[in-house]
């Protein structure tokens, strides 16, 4: 099967050719099937934002190549409004990407362009802020600058959801967002691939939402894709990751510990479920320890 | 910044806000009220970290603390000032650092070093206290390497420690972060928490607004905001006990005190709860291990 994103030898230099030249990629390699929830991390500075502008075609390949959905991002012929309809980004701080008055425009606006009839944008609209947990009645009307910051937030990214794009590239989704929205956001990105078939690419820095979602993962270090794999294998080398200024998630931070104290439990847990069972597996937890502690 | 240290024992008031309320658009025929009624005293010295689901009143909040926003009814006393009084706008924007989420929004000048040397300067200090201080500034969030670039060629994290060290050049009693760390690399967060430590063990009051409940345990005190009210107010430990309660709030507990407390539902020998992964690595090094397993 052919990728739905393909990424080969990409670099690219901001201000190429002035005294402010900064190479930004030098080399970075991906591949994305559809339907895959592939993760893209690495330390600030490491080049993921510009990556990610090359695959709605935002910025053009400067030498490599990018390929979407069969499309050449090269090409200078390329069809960029409609690559744009089916790569959804949405941005750190979308937010700042509010326009309209009322909360139920701004999230229309896209199908409305897109000239979708009234009872097609209406339910597009719906279904979206649903999708971020914004109830339709309760909000549609609303002020949109008179929302909270994480309210702000959803409104964009229902807007962006609203044009229903088949690959959906989230740069620091949740960044913003308090525990309870952020779990449910994230149980909807996962329900975006489960029910409607999109691809998703996921920018973070929470290593906790990374190893909750990602199927495969792409780590980043300096413009290049430097390691590649299943969440699992990535998250088991804690070491190597904090050598590059990342980490695991917690609870594999509690196993690595465990480990270097001598004790052989597994590193390459992702969740809360899978430690504990470890934990029940290698130490004795029966109740007879509490009396004779007591 | 030894004028921020309070002498041992004696205690000083940073803050105090008197039944605050605070509506925004309150002509308009969708009042909000970010506030309702807040009650709140934070001594001099205190690391107080501000949780709650979003749209509880965090940033309104902040924003009281160095009058950006003003109560629509009640009173707030910054070191005794009442930011209703025009007079002690300056002296109040002198105690009370900002550092928000969105780093773009507060940086303002086109080289990194210019930038963190704004606040200073228009304090009028003399050009080697000025020089002196943006370095220090700059030395402690690591980016005196990148002094002389334009700070829109920084990344987000580097944007966020230009604005940080903006802040710690005006030497504030007080640094109110709202969010300041959502935006970065786990070791970005690392090193913007360390350098708050390590201002607090100076004497500097933190007021720390965030999402990560990892990073709410390193407070001395965690308030939880609920529709514009207190809802908790105790130590992490106190707080962090109280997972359900929390989890009513929109909030959660960071995973590791999950771990501790499905671990303590099935040994209640175990403590509970734990907050670092330090400690539940500690504890559980103190259970006995099944046999076979082990070494």
């Amino acid at each position: 099967m052919t990728p739905v994103l393909q990424v080969e030898e990409l670099h690219h230099t901001y201000l190429r050719g002035t005294p402010f030249e900064t190479v930004s990629l030098r080399g970075v390699n991906m591949e994305v099937h559809q339907g895959e929830i592939v993760s893209i991390i690495g330390p600030t500075g490491s080049g993921k934002s510009t990556l990610i502008q090359h695959l709605n075609g935002l910025i053009r390949p400067q030498e490599g190549n990018v390929f979407v959905l069969g499309q050449d991002l090269r090409d200078p012929d390329l069809d960029v409004k409609g690559l744009r309809r089916q790569v959804g980004m949405i941005f750190q701080t979308p937010e700042q990407q509010l326009f309209e008055q009322y909360v139920g425009d701004d999230i229309a606006f896209g199908p409305r362009n897109y000239g979708l009839d009234r009872t097609e944008v209406r339910q597009r609209v719906k279904k979206a802020m649903g999708m971020v947990g914004l109830g339709f009645e309760e909000f549609k009307d609303r002020l949109t600058f008179s929302l909270s910051g994480g309210e702000m937030r959803k409104v964009a990214i229902a807007g962006v959801l609203a044009l229903e794009p088949r690959i959906l590239v989230f740069d620091e989704p949740t960044c913003g967002l308090d525990p309870e929205t952020s779990s449910e956001f994230l149980t909807k990105i996962k329900e975006l691939r489960d029910e409607e078939e999109a691809t998703i690419i996921l920018v973070s820095h929470d290593m906790e939402s990374v190893a909750q979602l990602a199927d495969r993962i792409y780590v980043l270090l300096q413009g290049q894709s430097i390691l590649e794999g299943t969440s699992r294998q990535l998250f088991s080398q804690a070491g190597l990751l904090r050598s590059y200024g990342l980490d695991a998630p917690q609870v594999g931070q509690v196993m690595h510990g465990l480990r270097h104290r001598g004790i052989k439990v597994r590193v390459d847990l992702l969740s809360v479920s899978e430690a504990e069972e470890e934990i029940g597996r290698c130490f004795d937890l029966s109740q007879r320890q509490a009396e004779t502690g007591a | 910044m030894s004028d921020a240290l309070p002498s041992s024992g004696e205690r000083t008031s940073m803050i105090t806000l008197e039944s605050v309320y605070h509506t925004y658009d309150a002509q308009k025929p969708h009042p909000v009220m970010a506030l309702r009624g807040i009650d709140l005293h934070i001594e001099q010295g205190e690391y107080v970290v501000l949780i709650g689901r979003n749209g509880s009143g965090k940033s309104t909040l902040a924003k009281h603390l160095n009058a950006l926003l003003l109560p629509s009814q009640g009173e707030v006393f910054i070191k005794g000032m009442n930011t209703k009084d025009p007079q002690h706008l300056t002296a109040i924007r002198h105690t009370v650092g900002m550092v928000f989420q969105v780093p773009d929004n507060q940086i303002i000048a086109t080289v990194v070093e210019e930038d963190v040397a704004f606040g200073p300067e228009n304090m009028g200090l003399p050009l080697e206290e000025l020089r002196a201080r943006v370095d220090e500034a700059l030395t402690v969030v690591d980016m005196l390497d990148h002094r002389t670039r334009p700070p829109h060629m920084l990344s987000a994290g580097q944007k966020q420690r230009v604005v940080i060290a903006g802040a710690i050049a005006m030497r504030p009693a007080c640094l109110v972060l709202d969010e300041a760390t959502a935006m970065l690399d786990p070791r970005g967060r690392r090193d913007v928490l360390d350098t708050v430590q390590q201002l607090h063990a100076q004497g500097v009051t933190i007021i720390a607004i965030t999402h990560f409940m990892h990073e709410a345990v390193e407070g001395s005190r965690v308030i939880v905001l609920d529709q514009g009210t207190i809802a908790m107010d105790g130590t992490p430990r106190e707080v962090f006990s109280q997972t359900d309660r929390l989890r009513q709030l929109g909030l959660d507990v960071p995973p590791v005190t999950q771990l501790a407390e499905r671990i303590h539902r099935r040994q209640p020998a175990f403590p509970t709860p734990l907050l670092s992964v330090e400690e539940c690595v500690e504890e559980l090094c103190r259970l006995p291990q099944s046999t076979g397993v082990g070494g």
